[in-house]
Protein backbone atom coordinates (compact mmCIF):
# COMPACT_ATOMS: atom_id res chain seq x y z
CA UNK A 1 0.00 0.00 0.00
CA UNK A 2 3.02 2.54 0.90
CA UNK A 3 3.53 1.68 -3.09
CA UNK A 4 0.08 3.04 -4.35
CA UNK A 5 -0.68 5.45 -1.62
CA UNK A 6 2.83 7.37 -2.55
CA UNK A 7 2.13 7.30 -5.98
CA UNK A 8 -1.36 8.55 -5.64
CA UNK A 9 -1.50 10.54 -2.81
CA UNK A 10 -5.10 12.09 -1.58
CA UNK A 11 -4.90 15.80 -2.73
CA UNK A 12 -7.03 17.03 0.27
CA UNK A 13 -7.54 20.56 -1.54
CA UNK A 14 -8.09 19.62 -4.95
CA UNK A 15 -10.97 17.61 -3.41
CA UNK A 16 -12.76 20.01 -1.25
CA UNK A 17 -12.40 22.34 -4.08
CA UNK A 18 -14.09 19.72 -6.33
CA UNK A 19 -16.83 19.13 -3.71
CA UNK A 20 -17.71 22.95 -3.01
CA UNK A 21 -18.11 22.53 -7.28
CA UNK A 22 -20.79 20.17 -7.23
CA UNK A 23 -22.12 21.18 -3.95
CA UNK A 24 -23.14 24.79 -5.16
CA UNK A 25 -24.33 23.04 -8.71
CA UNK A 26 -27.18 21.35 -6.47
CA UNK A 27 -27.94 24.63 -4.73
CA UNK A 28 -31.63 24.75 -6.31
CA UNK A 29 -32.46 21.44 -4.41
CA UNK A 30 -31.98 23.49 -1.48
CA UNK A 31 -28.64 21.89 -0.11
CA UNK A 32 -25.68 23.82 0.07
CA UNK A 33 -21.75 23.05 1.84
CA UNK A 34 -19.28 25.25 3.53
CA UNK A 35 -16.06 24.86 3.14
CA UNK A 36 -15.01 23.48 6.65
CA UNK A 37 -18.29 21.21 5.23
CA UNK A 38 -16.64 20.07 2.53
CA UNK A 39 -13.37 19.59 4.47
CA UNK A 40 -14.90 16.87 6.67
CA UNK A 41 -16.51 15.28 4.04
CA UNK A 42 -12.98 14.62 2.15
CA UNK A 43 -11.83 13.64 5.75
CA UNK A 44 -14.13 11.39 5.99
CA UNK A 45 -13.48 9.60 2.15
CA UNK A 46 -9.69 9.24 3.00
CA UNK A 47 -10.75 7.21 5.84
CA UNK A 48 -13.03 5.59 3.92
CA UNK A 49 -11.03 4.34 1.34
CA UNK A 50 -8.25 3.45 3.50
CA UNK A 51 -10.65 1.16 5.58
CA UNK A 52 -11.61 -0.74 3.07
CA UNK A 53 -8.72 -0.81 1.18
CA UNK A 54 -9.97 0.97 -1.78
CA UNK A 55 -7.86 3.10 -4.21
CA UNK A 56 -9.77 5.93 -5.77
CA UNK A 57 -8.21 8.47 -8.42
CA UNK A 58 -9.58 11.96 -6.90
CA UNK A 59 -13.08 12.16 -5.28
CA UNK A 60 -15.44 11.50 -8.55
CA UNK A 61 -17.42 9.12 -5.91
CA UNK A 62 -18.34 12.30 -3.56
CA UNK A 63 -19.14 14.12 -7.08
CA UNK A 64 -21.75 11.46 -8.08
CA UNK A 65 -23.06 10.94 -4.12
CA UNK A 66 -23.74 14.46 -3.69
CA UNK A 67 -25.84 15.02 -7.47
CA UNK A 68 -27.76 11.73 -6.47
CA UNK A 69 -29.14 12.00 -3.09
CA UNK A 70 -28.94 16.46 -3.13
CA UNK A 71 -32.82 15.82 -5.22
CA UNK A 72 -33.83 13.35 -2.70
CA UNK A 73 -36.47 14.39 -0.71
CA UNK A 74 -35.39 12.99 2.60
CA UNK A 75 -32.15 15.45 2.49
CA UNK A 76 -32.17 18.64 3.57
CA UNK A 77 -29.65 21.72 4.45
CA UNK A 78 -29.36 20.45 8.04
CA UNK A 79 -28.04 16.75 7.58
CA UNK A 80 -27.24 16.96 4.48
CA UNK A 81 -23.50 16.64 5.10
CA UNK A 82 -23.79 13.67 7.63
CA UNK A 83 -25.83 11.99 4.72
CA UNK A 84 -23.25 12.62 2.19
CA UNK A 85 -20.76 10.97 4.86
CA UNK A 86 -22.41 7.90 5.45
CA UNK A 87 -23.27 7.43 1.69
CA UNK A 88 -19.40 7.89 1.14
CA UNK A 89 -18.43 5.21 3.56
CA UNK A 90 -21.19 2.69 2.66
CA UNK A 91 -19.69 3.42 -1.60
CA UNK A 92 -16.54 2.25 -0.36
CA UNK A 93 -17.86 -0.32 2.27
CA UNK A 94 -20.00 -1.83 -1.52
CA UNK A 95 -17.07 -0.76 -3.47
CA UNK A 96 -15.14 -3.68 -2.30
CA UNK A 97 -17.30 -6.52 -3.56
CA UNK A 98 -18.60 -4.32 -6.61
CA UNK A 99 -15.04 -3.74 -8.09
CA UNK A 100 -15.22 -3.70 -12.29
CA UNK A 101 -18.74 -5.26 -11.60
CA UNK A 102 -20.78 -2.57 -11.21
CA UNK A 103 -20.15 1.05 -12.13
CA UNK A 104 -20.02 3.60 -9.55
CA UNK A 105 -23.49 5.05 -11.55
CA UNK A 106 -25.44 2.45 -11.03
CA UNK A 107 -24.02 1.40 -7.61
CA UNK A 108 -24.88 4.81 -6.16
CA UNK A 109 -28.42 5.16 -7.76
CA UNK A 110 -29.34 1.43 -6.03
CA UNK A 111 -27.90 3.17 -2.71
CA UNK A 112 -30.78 6.27 -3.04
CA UNK A 113 -33.33 3.50 -4.09
CA UNK A 114 -32.90 1.47 -1.46
CA UNK A 115 -32.50 4.95 1.14
CA UNK A 116 -35.40 5.96 -0.35
CA UNK A 117 -37.57 2.96 -0.47
CA UNK A 118 -36.55 0.67 1.61
CA UNK A 119 -34.84 2.78 4.74
CA UNK A 120 -37.59 5.65 4.31
CA UNK A 121 -34.93 8.10 4.17
CA UNK A 122 -33.23 6.99 8.05
CA UNK A 123 -29.54 6.48 8.02
CA UNK A 124 -29.36 4.22 10.94
CA UNK A 125 -31.53 1.70 9.32
CA UNK A 126 -29.60 2.01 5.77
CA UNK A 127 -26.40 1.33 7.52
CA UNK A 128 -28.31 -1.12 10.20
CA UNK A 129 -30.25 -3.63 7.37
CA UNK A 130 -29.95 -2.24 3.43
CA UNK A 131 -26.35 -1.94 3.27
CA UNK A 132 -25.87 -5.84 4.37
CA UNK A 133 -28.28 -6.45 1.70
CA UNK A 134 -27.12 -4.24 -0.71
CA UNK A 135 -23.70 -6.24 0.12
CA UNK A 136 -25.25 -9.34 -0.28
CA UNK A 137 -26.94 -8.70 -3.51
CA UNK A 138 -23.27 -7.54 -5.30
CA UNK A 139 -22.13 -10.80 -3.69
CA UNK A 140 -24.77 -13.02 -4.98
CA UNK A 141 -25.20 -14.10 -8.67
CA UNK A 142 -26.14 -11.65 -11.51
CA UNK A 143 -25.61 -8.99 -9.12
CA UNK A 144 -26.10 -6.52 -12.29
CA UNK A 145 -29.40 -7.89 -12.78
CA UNK A 146 -30.52 -8.13 -9.09
CA UNK A 147 -29.16 -4.18 -8.65
CA UNK A 148 -31.58 -3.31 -11.53
CA UNK A 149 -34.45 -4.94 -9.86
CA UNK A 150 -33.74 -2.97 -6.67
CA UNK A 151 -33.96 -0.02 -8.81
CA UNK A 152 -36.88 -0.81 -10.97
CA UNK A 153 -39.64 -3.26 -9.66
CA UNK A 154 -41.44 -0.86 -6.91
CA UNK A 155 -41.49 2.33 -10.00
CA UNK A 156 -41.88 0.23 -12.49
CA UNK A 157 -43.85 -3.20 -12.12
CA UNK A 158 -43.96 -3.66 -15.92
CA UNK A 159 -40.09 -4.04 -16.56
CA UNK A 160 -40.60 -7.69 -15.59
CA UNK A 161 -43.42 -8.41 -17.49
CA UNK A 162 -41.98 -6.56 -20.89
CA UNK A 163 -42.56 -8.50 -23.34
CA UNK A 164 -38.92 -8.21 -25.31
CA UNK A 165 -35.70 -7.09 -24.53
CA UNK A 166 -36.34 -4.10 -26.62
CA UNK A 167 -39.31 -2.85 -24.37
CA UNK A 168 -37.11 -3.43 -21.20
CA UNK A 169 -34.32 -1.47 -23.20
CA UNK A 170 -36.89 1.45 -23.57
CA UNK A 171 -37.58 1.25 -19.74
CA UNK A 172 -33.72 1.19 -18.64
CA UNK A 173 -33.79 4.55 -21.44
CA UNK A 174 -36.05 6.15 -19.44
CA UNK A 175 -34.93 5.77 -16.34
CA UNK A 176 -31.50 6.17 -16.65
CA UNK A 177 -32.03 8.99 -19.21
CA UNK A 178 -31.21 11.90 -16.68
CA UNK A 179 -28.36 9.83 -15.24
CA UNK A 180 -26.52 8.49 -18.43
CA UNK A 181 -23.09 10.56 -18.84
CA UNK A 182 -22.33 10.05 -21.96
CA UNK A 183 -24.65 10.05 -25.43
CA UNK A 184 -26.99 7.25 -24.69
CA UNK A 185 -25.81 5.89 -28.69
CA UNK A 186 -22.42 5.77 -27.28
CA UNK A 187 -23.65 4.23 -23.68
CA UNK A 188 -25.31 1.41 -25.79
CA UNK A 189 -22.76 0.78 -27.72
CA UNK A 190 -20.24 0.65 -25.03
CA UNK A 191 -21.83 -1.56 -23.14
CA UNK A 192 -24.20 -3.21 -24.66
CA UNK A 193 -26.03 -3.76 -21.89
CA UNK A 194 -29.54 -3.84 -22.36
CA UNK A 195 -29.72 -6.90 -24.09
CA UNK A 196 -28.53 -8.62 -20.72
CA UNK A 197 -32.46 -8.16 -19.43
CA UNK B 1 15.11 -9.64 -26.28
CA UNK B 2 18.56 -8.40 -25.70
CA UNK B 3 19.93 -9.09 -21.97
CA UNK B 4 22.26 -6.24 -20.33
CA UNK B 5 26.02 -7.34 -20.54
CA UNK B 6 27.35 -4.08 -20.47
CA UNK B 7 27.50 -2.78 -15.82
CA UNK B 8 28.72 0.58 -16.78
CA UNK B 9 29.34 0.85 -13.10
CA UNK B 10 25.76 -0.13 -12.17
CA UNK B 11 24.52 -2.82 -9.50
CA UNK B 12 28.00 -3.96 -8.51
CA UNK B 13 26.22 -6.71 -6.51
CA UNK B 14 24.63 -8.64 -10.10
CA UNK B 15 21.20 -7.29 -11.72
CA UNK B 16 17.92 -7.59 -10.47
CA UNK B 17 14.79 -9.43 -11.78
CA UNK B 18 13.68 -8.37 -14.59
CA UNK B 19 10.39 -7.23 -13.11
CA UNK B 20 12.22 -5.22 -10.26
CA UNK B 21 14.79 -3.60 -13.14
CA UNK B 22 12.57 -0.22 -13.40
CA UNK B 23 12.40 0.42 -10.03
CA UNK B 24 15.98 -0.61 -9.07
CA UNK B 25 17.63 1.57 -12.17
CA UNK B 26 15.83 4.42 -10.41
CA UNK B 27 17.08 3.27 -6.82
CA UNK B 28 20.85 2.98 -8.57
CA UNK B 29 20.48 5.91 -10.54
CA UNK B 30 20.26 8.25 -7.54
CA UNK B 31 22.93 6.38 -5.91
CA UNK B 32 25.69 6.67 -8.35
CA UNK B 33 24.63 10.44 -8.70
CA UNK B 34 23.49 9.56 -12.70
CA UNK B 35 19.64 11.09 -11.53
CA UNK B 36 19.08 14.19 -10.01
CA UNK B 37 15.93 14.84 -7.39
CA UNK B 38 13.95 16.45 -10.59
CA UNK B 39 14.03 13.65 -12.69
CA UNK B 40 13.03 11.20 -10.10
CA UNK B 41 10.25 13.55 -9.75
CA UNK B 42 9.44 13.93 -12.68
CA UNK B 43 9.60 9.99 -13.39
CA UNK B 44 7.30 9.31 -10.30
CA UNK B 45 5.00 11.56 -11.95
CA UNK B 46 4.80 10.26 -15.09
CA UNK B 47 4.35 6.52 -13.52
CA UNK B 48 1.73 7.75 -11.32
CA UNK B 49 -0.16 9.84 -14.23
CA UNK B 50 0.20 6.15 -16.49
CA UNK B 51 -1.40 4.62 -13.37
CA UNK B 52 -4.43 6.78 -13.26
CA UNK B 53 -4.83 5.86 -17.49
CA UNK B 54 -4.48 2.06 -16.85
CA UNK B 55 -6.99 2.48 -14.10
CA UNK B 56 -9.69 4.22 -15.94
CA UNK B 57 -8.87 1.85 -18.83
CA UNK B 58 -9.38 -1.09 -16.45
CA UNK B 59 -13.13 0.13 -15.44
CA UNK B 60 -13.97 1.66 -19.38
CA UNK B 61 -14.07 4.64 -17.79
CA UNK B 62 -17.10 3.98 -15.42
CA UNK B 63 -15.47 4.30 -12.12
CA UNK B 64 -12.54 5.91 -10.53
CA UNK B 65 -12.04 3.73 -7.69
CA UNK B 66 -10.89 0.39 -8.23
CA UNK B 67 -9.90 -2.25 -4.94
CA UNK B 68 -6.36 -1.91 -3.50
CA UNK B 69 -5.13 -5.63 -4.61
CA UNK B 70 -6.60 -4.28 -8.30
CA UNK B 71 -4.43 -1.49 -8.25
CA UNK B 72 -1.53 -3.42 -7.19
CA UNK B 73 -1.94 -5.49 -9.90
CA UNK B 74 -2.25 -2.81 -12.16
CA UNK B 75 0.80 -1.28 -11.15
CA UNK B 76 3.38 -4.44 -11.46
CA UNK B 77 1.55 -4.84 -15.08
CA UNK B 78 3.35 -1.48 -15.81
CA UNK B 79 6.33 -1.65 -13.64
CA UNK B 80 7.01 -5.55 -15.93
CA UNK B 81 6.70 -4.00 -19.04
CA UNK B 82 8.51 -0.95 -18.85
CA UNK B 83 11.27 -3.16 -16.68
CA UNK B 84 10.88 -4.96 -20.43
CA UNK B 85 11.56 -2.02 -22.52
CA UNK B 86 14.09 -0.69 -20.58
CA UNK B 87 16.14 -3.98 -20.25
CA UNK B 88 15.56 -4.31 -24.27
CA UNK B 89 17.88 -0.90 -24.68
CA UNK B 90 21.06 -2.87 -24.07
CA UNK B 91 23.14 -1.13 -21.35
CA UNK B 92 22.07 0.36 -18.13
CA UNK B 93 23.19 3.71 -19.40
CA UNK B 94 21.04 3.32 -22.16
CA UNK B 95 17.87 2.05 -20.52
CA UNK B 96 18.70 5.14 -18.15
CA UNK B 97 18.52 7.81 -21.48
CA UNK B 98 15.45 5.66 -22.45
CA UNK B 99 13.73 6.54 -18.66
CA UNK B 100 14.82 10.07 -18.63
CA UNK B 101 14.24 11.14 -22.97
CA UNK B 102 11.39 8.69 -23.81
CA UNK B 103 7.50 9.17 -22.27
CA UNK B 104 7.03 6.36 -19.60
CA UNK B 105 3.74 5.62 -21.86
CA UNK B 106 5.70 4.80 -24.77
CA UNK B 107 8.44 2.87 -22.90
CA UNK B 108 5.36 0.33 -21.21
CA UNK B 109 3.79 0.62 -24.86
CA UNK B 110 7.12 -1.21 -26.28
CA UNK B 111 7.59 -3.79 -23.30
CA UNK B 112 3.89 -4.52 -23.91
CA UNK B 113 4.36 -4.89 -27.60
CA UNK B 114 7.41 -7.46 -26.50
CA UNK B 115 5.81 -9.29 -24.02
CA UNK B 116 2.63 -9.89 -26.78
CA UNK B 117 5.57 -11.55 -28.77
CA UNK B 118 6.64 -13.69 -26.24
CA UNK B 119 3.26 -14.56 -25.36
CA UNK B 120 2.83 -15.98 -28.60
CA UNK B 121 6.33 -17.96 -28.75
CA UNK B 122 5.04 -19.50 -25.36
CA UNK B 123 1.87 -20.84 -27.37
CA UNK B 124 3.66 -21.74 -30.02
CA UNK B 125 5.75 -24.16 -28.11
CA UNK B 126 3.31 -25.33 -25.81
CA UNK B 127 1.38 -26.35 -28.97
CA UNK B 128 3.97 -27.59 -30.97
CA UNK B 129 5.24 -29.79 -27.33
CA UNK B 130 1.72 -31.19 -27.18
CA UNK B 131 2.23 -33.74 -29.84
CA UNK B 132 5.74 -33.78 -28.47
CA UNK B 133 4.90 -35.16 -25.52
CA UNK B 134 1.83 -36.82 -26.08
CA UNK B 135 1.57 -40.11 -24.13
CA UNK B 136 4.62 -40.01 -22.47
CA UNK B 137 5.76 -40.99 -19.43
CA UNK B 138 8.05 -39.32 -16.93
CA UNK B 139 9.95 -40.44 -13.89
CA UNK B 140 9.46 -39.01 -10.28
CA UNK B 141 13.02 -37.83 -9.99
CA UNK B 142 12.12 -35.36 -13.44
CA UNK B 143 8.86 -34.28 -12.10
CA UNK B 144 10.64 -33.07 -9.03
CA UNK B 145 13.07 -31.06 -11.45
CA UNK B 146 10.19 -29.67 -13.39
CA UNK B 147 8.31 -28.42 -10.37
CA UNK B 148 11.11 -26.67 -9.01
CA UNK B 149 11.38 -24.73 -12.33
CA UNK B 150 7.89 -24.54 -12.60
CA UNK B 151 6.73 -21.44 -10.90
CA UNK B 152 9.42 -19.40 -12.26
CA UNK B 153 9.08 -20.80 -15.70
CA UNK B 154 5.47 -19.88 -16.01
CA UNK B 155 5.54 -16.35 -14.26
CA UNK B 156 8.45 -15.42 -17.36
CA UNK B 157 5.99 -16.38 -20.01
CA UNK B 158 3.10 -14.82 -18.37
CA UNK B 159 2.48 -11.43 -20.48
CA UNK B 160 0.99 -9.53 -17.99
CA UNK B 161 3.04 -10.99 -15.25
CA UNK B 162 0.72 -9.47 -12.01
CA UNK B 163 -2.42 -8.36 -13.92
CA UNK B 164 -2.57 -11.32 -15.64
CA UNK B 165 -5.65 -13.57 -15.08
CA UNK B 166 -5.16 -16.61 -17.48
CA UNK B 167 -2.38 -18.29 -18.31
CA UNK B 168 -0.73 -17.75 -21.74
CA UNK B 169 -2.00 -20.48 -23.05
CA UNK B 170 -5.16 -22.33 -23.30
CA UNK B 171 -5.07 -25.36 -21.28
CA UNK B 172 -8.57 -26.94 -21.95
CA UNK B 173 -7.41 -27.15 -25.46
CA UNK B 174 -3.99 -28.91 -23.98
CA UNK B 175 -6.33 -31.24 -21.78
CA UNK B 176 -4.63 -29.84 -18.47
CA UNK B 177 -6.82 -28.59 -15.76
CA UNK B 178 -6.12 -24.94 -14.13
CA UNK B 179 -4.18 -26.08 -10.78
CA UNK B 180 -1.07 -26.67 -9.26
CA UNK B 181 -0.34 -29.73 -11.19
CA UNK B 182 -1.93 -28.53 -14.66
CA UNK B 183 0.09 -25.09 -14.27
CA UNK B 184 3.31 -28.09 -13.45
CA UNK B 185 2.57 -30.32 -16.69
CA UNK B 186 2.26 -27.02 -19.01
CA UNK B 187 5.56 -26.37 -17.24
CA UNK B 188 7.11 -29.47 -18.06
CA UNK B 189 5.88 -29.63 -21.71
CA UNK B 190 7.20 -25.90 -22.23
CA UNK B 191 10.86 -27.00 -21.21
CA UNK B 192 10.36 -30.65 -23.05
CA UNK B 193 9.87 -27.98 -26.29
CA UNK B 194 12.93 -26.38 -25.31
CA UNK B 195 15.01 -29.50 -24.82
CA UNK B 196 14.27 -31.20 -28.10
CA UNK B 197 14.97 -27.45 -29.91
CA UNK B 198 18.37 -27.94 -28.18
CA UNK B 199 18.90 -31.55 -29.13
CA UNK B 200 18.08 -30.52 -32.90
Amino acid sequence: MTELTALLPYDEKRSVQAILACASLCAPHGVSLTPAEAKSIAHTHIRALSDNRIVEIGCGSVERIIREFAPSPYADAGSFVSLVETMTEAFCYLKREADREISDTMLISAMRAMFERSSQGSEDLFLGRDLDRLRECLTGKNPRQTLMRYLLDENTPEFMEAPTVGDRGEILREYFGSRRETEPEVWEEKHGRYSDF
Amino acid sequence: MADIVISDGFFPDGAPMREQYFAALCVESRRLGRMSEAEHTAVLSALAMLLQERILLFTDGESTAVREETAQRILSSILYNSSIALLAAGSHTAALAKLKNEPLSAIHDTGMRITMRTRTRAEVLALLMRRVCAGRQLSRGFHRFIGKTACEYVRAYDPLYGSAETLPVRLDEMGIRESVCGIMRLAEIMTEVIREYRKN
